[in-house]
């Protein structure tokens, strides 16, 4: 028994160190995590690891981890955010319209105004695909074929941005699918190149590169105007469809952090926003940047938490 | 610009490309063999790392991760009966039996040399024949990983021969667990009980980690260390390998590369498949989950296997088999390098590059697992009053770690317990792992194909791929089933002798 | 217990299951009766035909074998209770410390006694730890709800 006690005492003083080391007095003196609600080595993930990165410029003494809590469509990873210790050291990636289709679901333990809302970072617009020698070409030809028999359309989960559209675009054109939900937009892209199912609704960064080399072809992109990306798409508006569909990614912590940390970090992340090597590697990665400040953000959030809702309630999932 | 075969050679063999293939390869081996640790969190890690490197450098010291990390798996699996990767649950089966009998040290051997002929192979595959594969792994739609799903539960009959019937319960409960989380089809919530950790469905990992390593660790409690204690250090340390593996190593091989061609399946899935092949072709079938080199070969010969594979559909369609693969998508996007033909076109000196050097990472873990094998099977004769906390320490860190959830912790160590009764009881735990693997797959496929035939079975059967599925899963079935009415007959037989007497 | 005993145990657990499992699927949505409502069904009787069929085998066999889940029972118990007390240590006071009292505690109550060994081989392992996930990968250990 004595020597257990020595032992104790011997362990204590080994971590005693550990424990007392970094209680200091200037923000950012500890390690700052971004909470990523998807798995590592997605484009949220990648978004959010360039940001560490680049940040580290502008804040030489901070240290950020990312950490993934991936799955149930980012809901984990909402709540987590919501649920951290309003410190400062505790921020994260959110992405939609997932965080607000939580809200709507009645699934999720925040809301918008669980959150300080630093800025939208990346859009990522939905797009509608089909097989590269289907005979569909525009959404109109999707309307007619789909009137014509049941059409089998890929969805990456329900009341995922993909869903939403699909249901979107059933009420506009008066049509039905048989709707075919997938885990991860992987098998989405697999069912659209291996021609199993019709059509797919998804998002560009997924598809631009195969509908570039011809294995597959995107009829429509959900947005009002052209992407910059790549122009030759034309939108759902130009087709004469009130089709619209953007995931946005943007970051966001605790509503009840320090006026001054809040700040700070607003202005970290206007600085990584307008960064040179944060914009190239995301258009490298075929991501959109659409810096949106947190006042404009919580906006378009509210409105879109509004729309999904009217979905909803319809429809509900 | 053109493929240059030269040039890409004087470049992968540049002193920082080189060294940038070993520290990959060996840092793989160490992420790939701790439990928690995966190729995934390495890679992701390293893409923003990469953006200052040149894309060769960089893609060099992620493939060696991958490589790396694949075989690492294997060490802890073989050693402890813990997995450092979920593919290499398929490997303790009979390499942990092996470490109990004093052959540790052959076990890791024949293991490095499954997994580097593995590993070399589907690299050649993907170098030569990428395009065909490719698109042959796009004929696979949902009802074709459904049956590939079945093929897959074909080896809980084999997985326990000698009680088929509660291997079989076994297997169900597995699917049975697998239900949990959400629905695919309607996206309710099911059997969740408002754990959000659970809305995903059941972590395999942390389960995994509680059925197979801590459940050995109780049992450990009852003996002083792994081995008996009869075996000197000499002869774990220098036995030879065994001889007629190559024609386990080569049907895994070519199990693992054709499974890891195919997006959604994974190199745990490739090394149960290989290790049930193998085991239909041994001629020491009942000495398969006792202690078996054939196994260990298989099951990893198959998820090396796997890496190339899994880069085929990666690197022409942007489809990514598995999370490393995926992780793996993000460092190539990261250089401007998108999947497609223009990879192997006009930045085929990159390409290149990275293939080739994938060979060199095999040749690297297979030059360091060769030497460290004899220094690593010492670990079967630490005295278990150290082993047993160390071991328990990285399996509830690793349960934690892979999805940063401390529920996770809980969800192991009651899977231990579970492991424990079902394993005392001639239940099999590696018949549930299966389960927990193989229910998603077959459920989404069986569900996403009825969804395409609204409702109609005949998808089943529209195929020619699924033709050739069937007869396989009939393969696989046939010979457990006519061994079990042939040992009926004997014994029916024998117990007719006995009450004649 | 013996193997019987056991048996009917899990068996009859399975059973009971089975019937859950079966009648659960009547509240899954519409959406799902045919697709994944059917493949839980079919789950559910396998489940319940295979334990039925195992039960009545065990009914005509006679199989007095006892099963032991320990051969240590004192190591055996402590290890189950050190393991439960690590969890929650871990929930309260990070990773770092819990696993600083785990590691020499556990190895001290299996039976090794030597001090010099058991501070070592903790020390060593926490540090091992601490360098190559915190430091090298900086993947997060737990945190504990006191300390951070």
């Amino acid at each position: 028994m004595k020597k257990t006690i020595i032992l104790l005492v011997l362990i204590t003083v080994m971590i005693l160190p550990v424990v007392a080391e970094g209680k200091a007095e200037t923000y950012p003196s500890e390690t700052i995590s971004i909470i990523v609600p998807s798995k590592a080595g997605g484009s949220t993930d990648g978004t959010a690891r360039q940001f560490a990165l680049v940040a580290q410029k502008y804040w030489e003494d901070a240290n950020f981890i990312v950490v993934n809590k991936g799955g149930s469509g980012g809901l984990k990873g909402f709540d987590e955010i919501a649920r951290a210790k309003a410190d400062g050291y505790t921020i994260g990636m959110v992405f939609t319209p997932q965080l607000v289709a939580h809200v709507v679901s009645g699934r999720a333990h925040y809301d918008l105004d669980s959150f300080h809302i630093v800025g939208n970072i990346v859009e990522d617009p939905g797009i509608v695909v089909v097989p590269a020698d289907s005979k569909i070409n525009n959404l109109d030809d999707l309307k007619k074929a789909a009137k014509e028999s049941k059409l089998v359309a890929a969805v990456n989960g329900i009341g995922s941005d993909d869903f939403l559209a699909a249901k979107d675009f059933e009420k506009i054109a008066g049509v039905e699918f048989s709707l075919m939900p997938t885990a991860g937009s992987t098998e989405q892209k697999t069912a659209i190149l291996g021609a199993h199912v019709d059509v797919a609704f998804m998002n560009l960064s997924q598809m631009l590169a195969n509908h570039r080399n011809g294995k597959a072809k995107i009829i429509t992109i959900c947005t009002e105007e052209r992407s910059g990306i790549e122009n030759s798409i034309p939108t759902s508006k130009e087709q004469g469809y009130a089709l619209y569909m953007t995931a946005t990614r943007g970051m966001v912590f605790q509503a009840d952090v320090a006026p001054e940390i809040k700040s700070a970090l607003d202005s970290l992340l206007a600085k990584v926003l307008a960064d040179k090597d944060f914009q190239d590697a995301m258009e490298k990665m075929l991501i959109v940047a659409a810096p949106m400040p947190g006042n404009e953000y919580r906006d378009y959030l509210t409105k879109l938490q509004a729309q999904t809702q009217e979905v909803y309630d319809v429809n509900p999932w | 610009m053109e493929l240059d075969i030269i040039s890409v050679l004087i470049t992968l063999f540049k002193f920082k490309n080189l060294l940038a293939v070993f520290l990959g390869t060996l840092s793989g081996i160490v992420v790939g063999g701790i439990p928690g640790l995966t190729a995934t969190m390495a890679v992701a890690l390293l893409i923003p790392v990469t953006f200052s490197l040149s894309p060769v450098t960089g893609l060099i010291l992620m493939g060696g991760v991958y490589c790396g990390a694949m075989y690492g798996g294997s060490i802890p699996a073989i050693l402890l009966r813990t997995p450092g990767t979920p593919a290499a649950a398929a490997t303790a089966l009979d390499g942990y039996p092996l470490s109990q009998q004093g052959h540790g040290g052959m076990a890791l051997k024949v293991s490095v040399v499954a997994s580097f002929t593995g590993g070399i192979f589907s690299a050649f595959l993907l170098l030569l024949v990428a395009q065909p594969l490719a698109a042959v792994s796009l004929k696979f739609g949902p009802a074709e990983y459904f049956l590939l799903a079945i093929m897959g539960l074909a080896g809980i009959v084999s997985l326990a021969e000698d009680d088929v019937i509660k291997g079989l319960i076994s297997g169900v409960f597995g699917l049975v667990i697998a239900v949990v989380g959400t629905d695919i089809i309607s996206g309710q919530l099911r059997y969740t009980m408002g754990i959000p950790d659970l809305y995903e469905g059941v972590s395999f990992m942390p389960a995994l980690i509680g059925m197979f390593s801590i459940t050995q660790m109780l049992e450990l409690t009852g003996f002083n260390r792994i081995v008996s204690e009869k075996v000197d250090l000499k002869s774990i340390k220098h036995e030879k390998m065994p001889k007629g593996m190559w024609k386990f190593i080569g049907v895994g091989t070519l199990s693992g590369t054709v499974v890891g061609v195919l997006p959604g399946e994974g190199a745990t899935i490739a090394a149960f498949v290989s290790y049930n092949f193998a085991k239909q072709m041994s001629k020491f079938k009942e000495r398969f989950g006792k202690g078996n080199p054939e196994g260990v070969a298989a099951a990893e010969a198959g998820n090396n296997g796997c890496v190339g594979g899994s880069l085929i559909p990666l690197l022409t369609l942007g489809i990514p088999g598995n999370s490393v693969a995926a992780a793996l998508l993000g460092g190539l996007m990261i250089h401007g390098l998108i999947p497609g033909p223009e990879l192997f076109t006009y930045h085929a000196n990159i390409t290149y590059g990275f293939i080739l050097s994938l060979f060199l990472a095999n040749i690297i873990f297979l030059a360091i697992g060769t030497f460290f094998a004899p220094y690593f099977s010492r670990i079967s004769l630490t005295p278990t009053g150290i082993l047993i906390p160390a071991v328990s320490m990285f399996a509830i860190v690793g349960a934690y770690a892979m999805n940063n959830s401390v529920f996770d912790i809980w969800l192991m160590l009651v899977f231990a317990l579970i492991g424990l009764v079902l394993s005392k009881t001639g239940f099999s735990t590696s018949a549930v792992v299966l389960g927990m693997i193989l229910g998603p797959i077959a459920e989404n496929g069986f569900a996403q194909a009825l969804t395409i035939s609204d409702g109609s079975g005949i998808i089943f059967f529209n195929e020619p791929i699924d033709w050739i599925l069937w007869v396989l899963i009939l393969g696989l079935l046939a010979p457990p089933f006519i061994n079990m009415v042939k040992r009926n007959i004997k014994k029916k037989k024998t117990d007719l002798i006995y009450s004649d007497n | 217990m013996t193997r019987k005993m056991t048996d009917y145990i899990i068996l009859i657990f399975c059973v009971i299951l089975a019937v859950l499992l079966h009648r659960s699927t009547a509240n899954y949505a519409e959406i799902s009766q045919n697709s994944t409502g059917e493949y839980v069904r079919f789950l559910a009787l396998s489940l319940g035909l295979l334990s039925a069929i195992q039960i009545f085998i065990n009914f005509k066999k006679n199989d007095n074998t006892t099963v032991e889940f320990y051969r240590d029972k004192k190591r055996f118990f402590t290890l189950i209770i050190l393991l439960v007390i690590y969890g929650l240590l871990i929930s309260f006071f990070g990773f770092i410390i819990s696993t600083a009292l785990f590691l020499p505690l556990t190895m001290y109550l299996m039976g090794h006694r030597e001090i010099k060994v058991i501070v070592l081989s903790s020390g060593g392992l926490l540090l091992f730890l601490q360098v190559l996930f915190v430091t090298i990968l900086q993947v997060p250990l737990p945190k504990g709800i006191i300390f951070g």
